[in-house]
């Protein structure tokens, strides 16, 4: 059971609920057009802006944090560890190569 | 004098709501905050209990008596940055506007293009409240005409009404944070008790204190802290009605 989850259920006092863990749902992330369209908007990215690729919703990306957890503002070093990624890679995919950021969503299945 | 901006391209997306928190928990923080309100809409003040009837003094007329709610003063700024008196030497008039005593936590319409750009030259921070939807993702092009939004130094996101049972929206999420990385803020679940402690002017945190999206608001107000370099003190995080 995750620590918040058993504190809260403590500080209820409530023994009877049942905890189940749900698969995590951000394996599902799909590249909605919408994405495709800001990924692809000078406006946003600025000059590496990425070209479209054919249209599609494909299945992405690796498992991420739980979307039950509490979205705590947190620096990139933990927000992209839970993609597998350091905040250097981050930084790499972000300010070099768009591309490849814009691939991960699109290629992956 | 820090100057917070929170302003949207697209309507809708909670910068009233968002702005109002910030200043309360800011205040709870025992920082001395403004709230101040530049749209016609008039009604950041329900997010301090206050009714829409309520009359707020308007910025710039010194002899109003200061409404302060949960230790935030409340004004209205919509008539006065748009005056002649204001018009005929805008940053003259801001310059005399903002005090150094005070965090100033400044509602800005969407449509207000002017008076954002004036306050963006001399904000510590711009606050852009999205949405998980195609219609807010759709207007991020519309930050800034000089600079995309992912270069916009002091522009950070938050992610408003978040509602993982909903798939774009769990989407969304993962796409935003990937592409803004430390620029999202933070995210506010979508809570239904936010809209019932307004409709009854009451404090979210009097209201439902457990209420989800309350607890997004303390992380807020922190990282917002932590991002403009806001002394902590020793007061405690509590606003005022806190529960």
């Amino acid at each position: 059971m995750r620590r918040d989850a058993r504190k809260l259920l403590e500080k209820l006092n409530r023994k009877d609920f049942a905890y189940k863990v749900f698969e995590d749902s951000f394996s599902e992330t799909e590249l909605w057009p919408i994405f495709e369209a800001v990924l692809g908007d000078h406006g946003v990215v600025g000059e590496e802006a990425v070209t479209p690729a054919p249209q599609g919703v494909v299945k992405a990306v690796k498992p991420s944090a739980s979307p039950q957890s509490a979205p705590a503002p947190v620096g990139p070093n933990q927000i992209f560890s839970q993609y597998g990624l350091s905040a250097r890679q981050r930084a790499e995919v972000r300010d070099v190569d768009l591309g490849a950021f814009f691939h991960r969503f699109s290629e992956m299945d | 004098m820090p100057l917070i901006l929170v302003q949207s391209p697209k309507g809708g997306t909670g910068t009233t709501f968002l702005a109002a928190q910030l200043a309360l928990q800011l205040a709870g923080k025992g920082h001395e905050v403004i709230a101040l309100d530049c749209t016609y809409q008039n009604s950041l003040k329900m997010h301090f209990g206050f009714t829409p009837a309520q009359a707020v003094p308007e910025l710039g007329a010194a002899h109003d008596e200061p409404l302060v709610a949960f230790g935030v003063s409340l004004l209205q700024g919509h008539g006065h940055t748009r005056s002649p008196s204001f018009m005929s030497d805008p940053e003259a008039a801001l310059d005399r506007l903002f005090d150094g005593r005070h965090i100033w936590v400044v509602d800005v319409a969407s449509e207000d293009r002017p008076l954002l750009e004036l306050l963006m030259q001399r904000c510590d921070l711009h606050i852009c409240p999205l949405l998980p939807t195609a219609a807010s993702l759709g207007t991020l092009n519309r930050l800034s005409a000089t600079a995309p939004a992912m270069k916009l130094d002091r522009t950070v996101f938050v992610l408003n009404q978040l509602d993982d049972r909903h798939r774009l929206s769990r989407h969304s999420h993962s796409f935003v944070r990937d592409l803004f990385g430390d620029q999202l803020l933070a995210t506010i679940r979508r809570d239904e008790a936010v809209n019932e402690a307004l409709a009854r002017f009451e404090p979210i945190a009097k209201y439902a204190p457990m209420s989800a999206a309350l607890q997004d608001l303390r992380f807020f107000a922190s990282a917002v802290e932590e991002r403009i370099g806001l002394a902590l003190g020793e007061a405690e995080l509590k606003v005022t009605g806190d529960a």
